[in-house]
């Protein structure tokens, strides 16, 4: 007989998390499949390994049992994601999809917890106002959002104070306070905790930036500096982006929805559980359940007419591909990403870049958005622009190094052993436009070990991205430079990934069924009782960090929901 | 070197002596030893490397025993020595054109461009592991005593930092060392 479930929820990370926390808080009972495992109390007490975190990317899927493919346009032939493939050594194990298991995504993540600004709802209308109809190529399938920051503040607003992020604001209802980030939209109220303490060398950057004329302020952050609810304060250790916590001071889904939907006692969570399609009614216009693999490879079907799709943005257009969901074909079309422009710094003195976590630091907001300056270099949207001064340790610290030098020998060691505790990072991120050129189908040979076809990306870095990638190279480097470095260098530009854990876009949301996947609840517009959610939904990406905008949306769906049962 | 006597020989889980030779030459120029610092040697990064490739899966075993192979056969055709016999120097020569990769068009040697493949993806794979084997947590069979982490001013596996300790310019090395062991014994004692 089959089994039958009010609700099935497909991943329990950032958005599934808060759809099964506030539907078994309703009183639904559901059921949760996540394809990854639910890590132990010994896993987030003993974190402090790099080689099993970050060598070895134990959180992450593997291209072995989760293969993705890229190609960089139509022409060439795709292959595993080529900068994570081959021999272990060779691997970037955080250019992988992000973590799995209960959590997902907000297990191994930094933390960086920023709300949109109301311009990045409006992103075309506003580049081509200003630049002209013509700025954007021929390719652009930019649009603007459905939704304005308005819709979504209350949303915000919940993320923050329901699951604990820390920050100072800088405009709430329209009073500017310097201390916070002047160039917020503006908010109700502020944080519900103070900023962190920064780490070392976040001092010397915030002064260089004003004495530059930035306006810096403290990243908000969604890592506890003080006990709340069912955070407690952060303790500094600097393992952190690419970790579990081990004092929970990290806002997981793993340890705040989904800790709580248990407690209801309505949530039932199936850990090792690979859904590999979706099913419909014979009119395919209704969702009738989920079929799953266990970790033995055992097919099963459960029945429900509610189902919630929140594996992320590749996942989740894989899962419809797959179920032949795609009647007017734009699932996995407008794949959007960051791309990460990293940069390093050495200081005079220790800056010791080891301790505290990845977001303890202060940000420039002044070129994000249409913040961006008149230029001539064909910058049309700008980018957040952040110091890195902690969460590096050795073995990462080693895998960005200054071009030119050579990486082994007693010069690389003479260098190595000096200057790792005088490191900082200085990033930012530049958001990839919507383009034809750029979408993401089923692989046509490679398949899992299931014999499910994965996924493929046909994605490369475009003219603007590098024009952006160049622009704010400069402004790095003039900081850099303020801050009294004696080194500066850059990450290889254009990055050889392709995937950032900032994807989005694939089936992206809209009023229109003829040219959008879901509705702005995430609901599907082919197939009723169908949502899904995530960054996937996004129609543009911004400079800023994804996940409390998705966040923001998972509440916002989980609310219609319970307005229909 | 290691020699090749009983001692060493019940040590290797995976390599051979040769390879463990080979390899532990490769790794020693990577993180030299000699100026009174820890070096691959000191931190036993052999050990990690051992350890490591036991548990992995064919196609890494498979580069190792291959590229130790073919990086002796290199240096014969070159000097007649196999690498660990080289000098400091020539090593260095020979670890330079296999990273330029052209270590095969120069010396005309009857080799394959799988082989010259081969070479570089060894090197690349062997810094990979030397590098986790100077900086893991010693519970994996590397960073011997943390010696790797004394190196470099990091304080290792810890609970935490205080505001004290976060101020510029504060000296790491004043902080006392932890590995995860350390921590384990510490939760042990304090559920005693």
């Amino acid at each position: 007989m089959t089994e039958t479930a009010e609700a099935i929820v497909v991943g329990l990370g950032a958005s599934g998390g808060i759809i099964a926390e506030q539907l078994t808080k309703a009183g639904i009972r559901v059921l949760a499949l996540d394809k990854g495992p639910v890590h132990t109390t010994e896993e987030f007490t003993f974190k402090q390994d790099e080689v099993k975190y970050y060598s070895r990317g134990s959180l992450v899927p593997q291209l072995a049992t989760d293969p993705v493919t890229w190609r960089p346009d139509e022409k060439s032939t795709a292959r595993l994601l080529p900068w994570a493939a081959g021999v272990r050594g060779n691997s970037e194990p955080l250019h992988l999809p992000p973590s799995i298991g209960p959590g997902g995504g907000t297990l191994h993540w930094g933390g960086a917890s920023w709300r949109h600004r109301d311009s990045d709802f409006r992103m075309k209308s506003l580049i081509e106002e200003r630049f002209g109809s013509d700025a954007l190529d021929e390719d652009s399938t930019m649009v603007d959002w459905p939704i304005g920051y308005e819709d979504l503040e209350p949303y915000y607003d919940r993320v923050e104070w329901e699951l604990g992020v820390s920050g100072r604001a800088g405009n709430i209802k329209g009073a500017p306070d310097p201390e916070g980030n002047p160039y917020e939209s503006p908010r109700e109220r502020g944080f519900p905790m103070p900023p962190l303490r920064t780490a070392a060398a976040d001092d010397r950057f915030k002064a260089a930036c004003q004495r530059l004329g930035y306006r810096p302020f403290q990243q908000p952050a969604a890592v506890a500096s003080t006990d709340y609810k069912s955070l407690k304060g952060c303790e500094y250790c600097g393992f952190c982006h690419g970790f579990l916590c081990h004092v929970n001071a990290k806002q997981s889904s793993r340890i705040t929805s989904v800790e709580a939907a248990l407690q209801t006692g309505n949530l039932e969570i199936r850990s090792n559980s690979r859904a590999f399609r979706l099913d419909r009614d014979a009119s395919g216009r209704r969702i009738t359940g989920v079929s799953y693999f266990d970790a033995e490879g055992n097919v099963h079907q459960v029945r429900s007419n509610l189902v919630v799709v929140a594996c992320y943005a590749l996942e989740n257009s894989r899962l419809l591909l797959a179920s032949g969901i795609n009647a007017n074909g734009q699932v996995g079309r407008n794949f959007m990403t960051h791309s990460f422009g990293w940069c390093s710094v050495v200081l005079p003195e220790f800056s010791n870049p080891f301790m505290a976590p990845l977001v303890a630091a202060s940000v420039v907001d002044d070129l994000n958005c249409d913040g961006v300056p008149d230029n001539n270099e064909g910058v049309l949207w700008g980018s957040v622009l952040t110091s890195i001064p902690g969460d590096l340790q050795p073995i990462e610290a080693a895998h960005n190094l200054p071009p030119g030098m050579r990486r082994w020998g007693q010069g690389f060691k003479d260098w190595f052993s000096e200057n790792y505790r005088r490191l900082m990072g200085i990033h930012n991120q530049v958001p990839s436009f919507p383009s034809k050129k750029y979408y993401c189908d089923l692989d046509p040979v490679v398949k899992d070990k299931f014999g499910q076809p994965a996924l493929r990306i046909t994605h490369d870095w475009s003219e603007h991205d590098l024009a952006a990638l160049r622009y704010f190279e400069k402004v790095k480097r003039a900081i850099a430079e303020e801050m009294g470095a004696t080194q500066f260098w850059s990450e290889p530009t254009p990055p050889a990934y392709h995937l950032s854990t900032h994807e989005v876009g694939t089936h992206r949301m809209g009023e229109n069924p003829a040219d959008s996947v879901v509705d702005i609840f995430g609901e599907s517009h082919e197939c009723k009782g169908l949502y899904v959610v995530g960054g996937g939904q996004f129609p543009t990406l911004s400079g800023y960090n994804p996940t409390q905008t998705l966040q923001a949306l998972a509440y916002l769906s989980a609310d219609h929901i319970l307005e229909k049962v | 070197m290691p020699a090749a006597n009983e001692a060493t020989k019940v040590r290797w889980v995976f390599l051979t002596e040769t390879e463990a030779e080979t390899v532990d030459a490769v790794c020693a120029r990577i993180f030299p030893s000699g100026d009174g610092k820890p070096g691959a040697r000191e931190t036993k990064v052999i050990n990690y490397i051992d350890r490591t490739v036991a548990d992995e899966d064919e196609a890494l075993r498979r580069c190792y025993r291959d590229g130790v192979t073919a990086l002796n056969a290199l240096t014969s055709e070159l000097y007649g020595q196999r690498f660990a016999e080289l000098s400091d120097e020539r090593k260095d020569q020979v670890l330079e054109r296999i990273e330029a990769n052209s270590a095969v068009e120069s010396t005309g040697a009857p080799q394959g461009p799988e082989d010259e493949g081969l070479l570089a993806t060894f090197f690349a794979l062997v810094w990979e592991h030397t590098i986790q084997g100077m900086f893991c947590d010693p519970q994996y069979g590397g960073n011997h005593e943390a010696l790797g982490w004394q190196l470099v001013g990091f304080p290792g596996a810890q609970w935490g930092y205080n505001a004290e300790q976060m101020r510029p310019g504060f000296d790491s090395k004043t902080i006392p060392i932890k590995t995860l062991e350390d921590l384990r014994r510490e939760l042990r004692r304090a559920d005693d």
